[in-house]
């Protein structure tokens, strides 16, 4: 079986990823390029007898990058070693927009790199008057052009067609014979010397890594050195013929384009300028922007709630009746207050992730996150952030690890350095079971004021919080931070579109595996590990602590007793032993040395919290499988009718998980993004710093 | 002196005639605004800072300052 390696490539907005999922469907999944923290999204399929691999590069404006995600594609476009170098590339250009869209997709096929072009969104371009006519295009390029509508699937077969025929007959009808873009003698100078240094005999690739070279970390550095102390004699200036190539390809363009494709003012673009009449109004624009926020978080636990109960029930009815089949052994307990606890701590936040992630999708694929950036870019500035933070910081809303990795759009290293601090203190959705439980224990369900509902209306608060902040750190760092280099806004508003509901809904699916398989792998094993730490103590200090409890509370009733007993046995158990070396340290903060076990596994993962808190509570448990809040709400502080988790308790409890760097990855993607060990470091100890504070002053103020 | 385009109204309509910005040429040029391109103020941000351009057949956002930097010439 043959097999292919095809690239997806073209600007931002030009529906890329829609043609992506068309191809792959299901079979995608998204990884990092090796060493950046680029996101890569790859995926499969079958072509009558071969199978495609097919990568999704980052949308890329040219082959000048100015950002990393631009820099990333230059470097596998530039470098046939490269794992991700294609054999063939699929160019997405929006036909709407066409002029702009063929400036890279003119700079791949002078690379040599065989390219089918797809011209895309041609049912907009039909429905403003235009006749497709991909032909005198295709003879201008040299290489096939089809036209497309990744909306409803129109031109897939010709598309596919076409990688068959590349399959079947090889590159020759791909490739250009010659350059669209003629050199200067100064640029034939300078691609003649990359090629005698590095040996790279394709003209325009020679003449991208003159531009280039100090910057490829492909290149052996002693053969960066001879380059550049040759190349200022061949009077080469990197910027000044970026310049010159740009507009000239540009020239070359739109000499061919009037007979192709005329330019024109679309009804799809006044729509778009009429919609942000109101959505980017004076007032209106920020009130719209607010209320869109308040009412996704709301939903997150007015929607939630049903699906919520179902799975907490379901786990319960299965623990119950695993429980009743199988022998009573210790195999029997890891499972059910190991193992299915866990699980059940996990899967029952997944309705709010989803609801999150769907929220956010649906901003993205709408063009609204552009407006935003637009919209607050100026007070973004004012706190040392870009506008394309505000992008990170909704994201963060969902995960942090998400939000570090769209912060490579920015450009300027001080609002990246910045954006990457403060990103972690917006809650993530890794919170949202921590906050859940918690606020469960402060405030009655079904508590209303108004048409709102209580709960959440905690919930806004703590947003708020975590929003204020990152915004005050942010202000210390740019008051701290010192950096000469300018940043930019320039951005592109795509028009407004209906979203692609099954873009929507891959992106979710992607981001709802992600969650279960990534945070339930940990979950479990710390469950898992937990279970054995909180059933097993040194020696037989359990059972000395047993005979000791039956010994003295005689006078108690059996409910007391049994209370009295677990708590005793889990006390002298290794996990007990654990929580109990650090409760001198949280016990200023309100906490007892079980919440201390929770925040010790809690460091690898916040969400481990509700896990955790589940398999203490589950060992030596009653027949009644009943759910992690119930269990919290029943419990007592050591030796009086108090509840543990009070007002000053649960709001200290909240404080800390809102302040708290209780999460490895974000760390590891901080260290990946900053490559040094300084920046986590700092986000680390600051952040911790701030959780201890807040908690310590919170349960005073409160007790 | 030479306008530019933080010098336009809204609603105004002018062609671009030069860059009077070596670095955030390049930028300019990718996202397509060329020397003749035709560039029409829509509005300013709500907070102010950036402004809310119609550029032929695509809309972008830029900051003041890179406004300034764009020379134009109003028609």
């Amino acid at each position: 079986m043959m097999s292919a390696k095809v690239a997806l490539a073209g600007n931002p907005n030009a529906g890329k990823s829609s043609i992506f999922n068309l191809l792959t469907g299901l079979r995608q999944k998204t990884a990092n390029f090796p060493g950046v923290t680029v996101e890569k999204k790859t995926g499969t399929f079958k072509l009558g007898t071969s199978q495609v691999q097919l990568v999704d590069l980052p949308g890329t404006y040219s082959l000048f990058p100015n950002s990393k995600d631009e820099k990333l594609v230059c470097q596998v476009m530039c470098n046939p070693q490269n794992e991700s170098f294609p054999d063939l590339v699929i160019y997405v250009a929006d036909i709407n927009q066409l002029e702009r869209h063929l400036l890279l997709a003119s700079q791949i096929i002078d690379l040599g790199v065989p390219t089918i072009v797809v011209l895309n969104m041609i049912d907009v371009f039909i429905e403003n008057g235009h006749k497709v006519e991909p032909k005198p295009l295709a003879d201008f390029l040299g290489v096939p052009v089809i036209a497309m509508n990744a909306r409803n699937g129109e031109g897939l077969e010709l598309l596919k067609q076409k990688l068959q025929l590349f399959l079947d007959e090889g590159a020759a009808s791909f490739t250009r014979s010659a350059k669209i873009y003629t050199f200067s003698e100064t640029e034939e100078k300078a691609a003649a010397l990359a090629n005698q240094v590095f040996n790279i005999d394709q003209a325009y690739r020679a003449k991208l890594t003159a531009h280039h070279y100090h910057w490829f970390e492909f290149l052996p550095e002693d053969l960066k050195s001879k380059m550049a102390a040759m190349l200022p004699s061949s009077g080469f200036e990197d910027i000044r013929i970026q310049i010159q190539e740009t507009m000239r390809r540009f020239a070359v363009i739109q000499e061919v384009l009037p007979v192709v494709i005329e330019t024109h003012t679309s009804r799809e673009q006044k729509l778009s300028i009429s919609v942000d009449n109101v959505l980017t109004h004076k007032i209106g624009g920020p009130v719209i922007f607010f209320g869109l926020m308040f009412i996704i978080f709301q939903s997150i636990f007015a929607l939630a709630e049903y699906p919520m109960t179902w799975i907490e029930n379901g786990f319960s009815y299965l623990g119950a009746h695993t429980r009743s089949f199988l022998p009573a052994s210790w195999f029997t307990d890891l499972l059910v207050d190991g193992l299915l606890a866990g699980l059940s701590g996990v899967l029952v936040f997944a309705p709010q992730i989803v609801i999150l992630f769907f929220f956010l999708a649906l901003l993205e694929e709408s063009g609204y996150m552009s407006r935003v950036v637009y919209m607050f870019d100026h007070i973004m500035q004012k706190f040392g952030l870009n506008g394309r933070s505000m992008v990170s910081l909704i994201s963060s809303g969902a995960c942090a690890i998400r939000a570090i990795m769209s912060t490579r759009t920015i450009g300027s290293w001080k609002e990246t350095i910045i954006t990457i601090m403060v990103a972690p203190l917006i809650p993530c959705s890794a919170r949202i079971p921590v906050y859940t439980v918690l606020i469960a224990l402060m405030v009655p369900a079904g508590l209303h004021y108004g048409p709102f509902n209580a709960q959440g209306l905690v919930f806004m608060a703590l947003y708020l919080l975590g929003i204020v902040a990152s915004l005050a750190v942010a202000f210390v760092m740019k008051l701290i931070l010192k950096s000469d280099e300018r940043s930019y806004l320039m951005l592109e508003l795509p028009a407004y579109k209906k979203p692609i509901w099954s873009n929507v809904g891959l992106e979710v699916w992607d981001k709802l595996l992600a969650f279960v398989t990534n945070a339930g792998k940990v979950i479990v094993i710390i469950s898992l590990g937990l279970w054995f730490l909180a059933s097993y103590g040194p020696g037989n200090a359990i059972e000395e602590a047993v005979n000791k409890v039956n010994e003295t509370t005689l006078h108690l009733t059996p409910e007391q007793h049994q209370a009295v007993l677990q708590s005793a046995q889990l006390e002298a158990s290794y996990a007990g032993i654990i929580g109990k070396w650090i409760e001198p340290a949280i016990a200023p903060l309100g906490f007892d040395w079980k919440i201390g076990i929770s925040l010790i596994t809690s460091f690898a993962a916040r969400e481990v919290f509700v896990g955790t808190m589940a398999t203490i509570y589950s060992i030596g448990g009653d027949a009644e499988e009943s759910s992690v809040r119930e269990r919290m709400a029943a419990e007592l502080k050591p030796g009086t009718n108090q509840p543990m988790y009070d007002t000053a308790t649960s709001m200290s409890l909240l404080i800390f998980y809102a302040f708290a760097l209780q999460c490895m990855s974000t760390l590891a993607v901080t260290k990946k993004e900053t490559n040094s060990w300084k920046w986590p470091a700092i986000q680390f100890v600051l952040m911790t710093g701030m959780a201890y504070l807040g908690s310590w002053l919170t349960y005073h103020l409160l007790s | 002196m030479k306008k530019t385009i933080l010098d336009l109204k809204v609603g105004q309509y002018a062609l671009v005639r030069q860059f009077a910005d070596f670095e955030a040429t390049c930028k300019l040029l990718t996202m397509g605004l060329l020397p003749n391109a035709r560039v029409e103020l829509i509005r300013k941000a709500p907070f102010g800072g950036a402004l809310y351009i119609r550029m032929q057949n695509h809309l972008i956002a830029m900051r003041e300052n890179e406004a300034a930097s764009v020379e134009i010439e109003i028609v």
